[in-house]
């Protein structure tokens, strides 16, 4: 939507859902999203680590973006979403409940981390947007994957 | 756990990995039986206990990604044949699970020295059955891998069982021929590679794996057995792979041109089972064999102005060993000029480099039929280029 918006001062988000927010990340560090499949749990690991799974080929490290940001566990059996990051040459998938829209949003309206955010996500967020009805949370990827932070969140 | 009278460290697996925390179900262990999957690490032999065990398949390990690394437990992962991921233990964080249950270690590390010498002349062994109720066994060095397909996969073509396997079509040559097959389930074979050319021989069941010296006892009259041997106080049947295999193998196999007569090898050996099991292998090769059973026998051979275009050799042999047969040989005999391959079992570096200084110009395990052949190769390669 919106793809007549995209210029210089606009930016591209890739949306998601889980447990009903809404949250976003830059277009740019999205290689793609995919419906995670066959995922391989991994003993001994954070709880953060979803598990392990083949895309393509190549392993993908699943992270729960649920048990990154604190909130409530999915019920079991509920449809995910994951969307592939590539970092340091290793693939990662953030497992979301759903993926929404991509969108266009103006630098302009762009504003930084409200002060009164729950800590836990003040610490992955890059961002706010202010859109009709809901606050968009931009998450700051880099930070997310910060694994010096994972087991802290549970 | 006691496993061929050694008591074998158990270690239970699932805590380890912090599954099902607690005690080990004992009673469930006397009362059901469980898996154990026994592991050597360095000089240590554990038990580790599992609740089952699918197949085995060869794998490229891939590194973990950076927020797995942490997990001393696991060396890497994999992406198996079926897609899925897997994770690969780290033998060496087991090993380290059994240091600290291991008291007897220690006692065991202080009578190695009488005992080295005759675990060297040990062969290690596959033990199995095809057709039959006698065990039979194959030296375990010769078998590329053990594998159980699907007999669902089997096709027949050609007029021979076939299945596709790594990207090419591997044919399964039954130890028993026309024997019931049934429809489903899975058929353990023996996968054995001559070049990147696989062959699989079909087995009715995997016995075990034995380490133990191996006498033959009786040679054999029936076509594809080299010998019976006791091993553990019973009859067994050395089978001749190159029996059942070699039309298979001889059927990829690059002749040496024909304008050139055979090149002429001198297998030096004082175990009929090396000279049976070797010979056969090297004629399938295109060379043409003599086979003396000692060295003095090789050096009569010489002295009746007899010619060979290599020597293959045994090292360990009782009155004049390789060495000396080398030596000899070297010292401005009528076959001073003949490259001279080595064979033993026990491949240190000491040895190798006494038999370098003895005249050979190469050093070959015993059972290492790939790099003996390749040996062979080379030598005949450097051999053409000088004449």
């Amino acid at each position: 939507m919106n793809r007549g918006m995209h210029d210089g001062q606009s930016q591209g988000f890739v949306t998601v859902f889980t447990a009903g927010q809404l949250f976003a990340l830059k277009l740019e560090r999205v290689r793609d999203v995919f419906v995670p499949q066959a995922l391989s749990t991994v003993p001994l690991a954070p709880p953060e680590v979803a598990g392990l799974l083949n895309l393509r080929g190549r392993i993908v490290t699943a992270l729960d973006l649920r048990r990154r940001l604190g909130l409530p566990p999915r019920e079991d059996g509920k449809p995910t979403v994951a969307v592939g990051i590539e970092e340091r040459g290793e693939l990662y998938g953030l497992i979301a409940d759903k993926v929404g829209d991509v969108m266009w949003l103006p630098a302009s309206q762009y504003e930084t981390v409200p002060t009164n955010l729950d800590p836990r996500w003040a610490q992955v967020c890059a961002g706010v947007y202010r859109l009709d009805g809901q606050i968009l949370m931009v998450l700051d990827v880099d930070k997310i994957l910060d694994f010096s932070q994972f087991g802290a969140a549970a | 756990m006691r496993l061929r009278d050694k008591l074998l460290p158990l270690l239970d697996f699932a805590p380890l990995l912090g599954l099902r925390n607690g005690e080990t179900d004992v009673s469930r262990m006397t009362h059901e039986g469980m898996t154990a999957v026994v592991v050597q690490v360095g000089t240590k032999h554990a038990g580790v206990l599992v609740d089952n065990v699918f197949r085995t398949e060869e794998i490229v390990v891939k590194p973990l990604s950076s927020v797995l690394r942490h997990i001393s437990m696991f060396s890497g992962n994999t992406i198996l044949g079926d897609g899925s991921v897997i994770m690969i233990v780290d033998p060496n964080a087991l090993g380290t699970a059994v240091g600290s249950i291991d008291t007897h270690a220690a006692l065991a590390q202080a009578v190695p020295q009488e005992t080295s010498d005759a675990e060297q002349n040990r062969t290690a062994l596959l033990l199995f059955r095809a057709g039959s109720k006698t065990l039979k066994a194959v030296p375990l060095s010769l078998i590329t891998r053990l594998e159980e397909i699907a007999l669902d996969t089997i096709e027949h073509c050609n007029g021979q069982d076939v299945v596709q396997y790594r990207g090419s079509l591997m044919p399964l040559i039954p130890v028993q021929a026309n024997r019931a097959q049934p429809q489903s389930g899975f058929q353990p074979v023996l996968v054995f590679t001559d070049g990147a050319h696989p062959a699989g021989l079909v087995i009715d069941e995997i016995v075990d794996i034995v380490e133990e010296p191996l006498v033959i006892d009786l040679q054999a009259e029936a076509p594809g057995v080299i010998g019976a041997a006791i091993i553990r106080d019973k009859a067994v049947e050395i089978v001749d792979v190159s029996h059942y295999l070699g039309s298979v193998f001889d059927a990829h196999r690059t002749m040496p041109p024909e304008s050139e007569r055979a090149l002429r090898v001198l297998l030096v050996d004082d175990s009929q089972f090396f000279r049976n099991m070797l010979a056969p292998l090297l004629r399938a090769s295109g060379y043409e064999v003599a086979l003396a059973a000692s060295a003095e026998e090789a050096l009569a051979l010489k002295d009746k102005g007899e010619r060979f275009d290599l020597i293959v050799s045994d090292i360990d042999m009782p009155g004049m060993d390789g060495l000396d047969l080398a030596k000899n040989l070297k010292a401005g005999s009528s076959w001073a000029e003949i490259p001279l391959i080595a064979l033993s079992s026990h491949a240190n570096p000491q040895l190798v480099e006494k038999s370098r200084a003895a005249g050979f110009e190469s050093f070959v395990g015993k059972f290492d039929r790939q790099t003996l052949m390749h040996a062979l190769q080379d030598c005949f390669k450097g051999w053409g280029a000088a004449a």
